[in-house]
């Protein structure tokens, strides 16, 4: 089955994050992946891959395995290192996803600076060595947060289509709409998703006449 | 690949949080970065909130305790409820936890009175993690009556002023494509008087004039008596 998107999620928690909270609620007990699977409502292989990841990460180690059949073993996991409210974002081998973080990071820049900024101030002030953010990558977040109505234009973009001609356009985030730490999410759909409201902020308007020209 | 806007002041705050980072038991685990405003201390906060996903909350003034906390949980994604003390153990487990650090900004206004300045030792002496106060340029000798939380602060950084390499760092960025002439951009220093924010100010007017003139480069001759920020109030011309 195809993942589902992040629009569909109750609660705007995805599995993993159902995952994490079950095995936190634990402590230092033991499980298997079947409680956990139940207790968080969510597929036994979503349980399964996580478990994978988090193991090779060291953050849940497996403490007993148990023979209960001739072809099964049922293996007994303890949480070894708790990283807190946030589900640890890991890959299959373990390492850390880094996908998304720089929108975080435009986000985070947004909401600290005072001011008005443009795409390429945006995108110097979100860089770090180990997540550079590209320009474009700016100037398409911010033309997103701008139709979804997250930022204060202060300044019209004018006149870029020669070089050195022209003023790019300057925005600033609105004091309202600052509405939490997790970045506003810009999805496959063409929908603008905030996790930190759990809705879905923005979507194109669709009429009668895409219908018929589309 | 965009610039990065890496400032002296950023140097002395990252090397500043390697040093909290990889401290060892036992010692302090405050840093203090004070200076007058302008001169690039949240800017320099952002770029390493930015790499150590840092909790990063700004004090206010009419800010109390429980509200204070409440900022800070609702930064860490959390649904806040309870009292102070419930409030403060959530705090201090998600920030000992995930091993994240946690800025506070415009720390002036926790040290008019014990209560807040109490609350965030109560925070960093629960959690043990690392923070970082960013305040006024008096943020040290205010703090002096505090000698408990005085104490454990592990660096002070004054935040530096503005230099001729910082504006060289900066001019890419706010004034992308023109080349300006050393003699424009030690001009632009002596105007700011220390303050980033200045700089950046005109370096962005310089380039909006020279988008218009169309100059590729731009010195204190070309630029003539064209008007530059200063941050002065306007002097009376009757």
């Amino acid at each position: 089955m195809p993942r589902k998107p992040v629009t569909e999620y109750a609660g705007g928690k995805g599995p993993r994050q159902l995952v994490w909270e079950a095995i936190r609620a634990r402590g230092d007990g033991e499980w298997t992946r079947y409680q956990i699977a139940r207790a968080a409502n969510v597929a036994d292989n979503t349980v399964t891959t996580y478990c994978q990841a988090l193991e090779k990460a060291g953050i849940v180690a497996i403490v007993l395995r148990t023979k209960i059949s001739n072809v099964a073993t049922e293996t007994g996991y303890r949480l070894q290192r708790d990283e807190g409210l946030e589900a640890p974002r890991l890959k299959r081998d373990g390492s850390r996803v880094t996908q998304g973080l720089g929108q975080e990071q435009m986000w985070r820049a947004l909401r600290m600076l005072p001011g008005d900024l443009n795409a390429r101030e945006l995108a110097a002030h979100a860089s770090t060595a180990a997540v550079p953010v590209a320009l474009a990558a700016a100037e398409h977040y911010l033309g997103w947060l701008y139709a979804a109505g997250y930022l204060i234009r202060t300044r019209a973009g004018k006149g870029l289509g020669k070089r050195g001609q022209g003023a790019t356009a300057r925005y600033r985030l609105d004091p309202v709409r600052n509405t939490g730490p997790r970045p506003p999410m810009i999805c496959r759909a063409k929908v603008v998703y905030d996790p930190n409201e759990d809705a879905v902020v923005w979507a194109p308007l669709v009429t009668d006449e895409d219908a018929i020209h589309a | 690949m965009s610039q990065i806007a890496a400032i002296y002041n950023l140097e002395l705050v990252r090397t500043a949080a390697e040093r909290l980072k990889n401290r060892t038991a036992g010692l302090p685990g405050i840093a203090a970065l004070y200076g007058p405003a302008g001169y690039g201390k949240t800017t320099a906060a952002l770029a390493i909130a930015n790499e150590n996903r840092a909790y990063f909350v700004q004090m206010r003034s009419a800010w109390g305790r429980k509200a204070l906390l409440e900022k800070v949980l609702i930064e860490m994604g959390a649904q806040p409820h309870g009292t102070i003390p419930q409030l403060l153990d959530q705090v201090c487990e998600q920030l000992a936890t995930s091993n994240r650090m946690l800025m506070i900004d415009e720390f002036d206004y926790c040290v008019r009175g014990d209560s807040l300045v109490e609350l965030v030792r109560d925070i960093y002496e629960g959690s043990q993690s690392t923070l970082l106060l960013l305040g006024e340029e008096m943020l040290p000798q205010k703090l002096k009556r505090w000698e408990r939380f005085h104490g454990r602060v592990l660096s002070w950084i004054p935040a530096q002023p503005v230099s001729l390499a910082d504006v060289r760092v900066l001019a890419p960025i706010y004034c992308p494509g023109v080349r300006i002439a050393d003699d424009l951009l030690d001009h632009l220093v002596k105007l700011a008087s220390g303050s980033v924010r200045r700089v950046s100010v005109n370096l962005a007017s310089i380039f909006e004039t020279a988008s218009l003139e169309g100059w590729d480069s731009v010195d204190l001759a070309t630029w003539g008596e064209r008007p530059l920020y200063t941050g002065d109030a306007p002097r009376r011309s009757v």
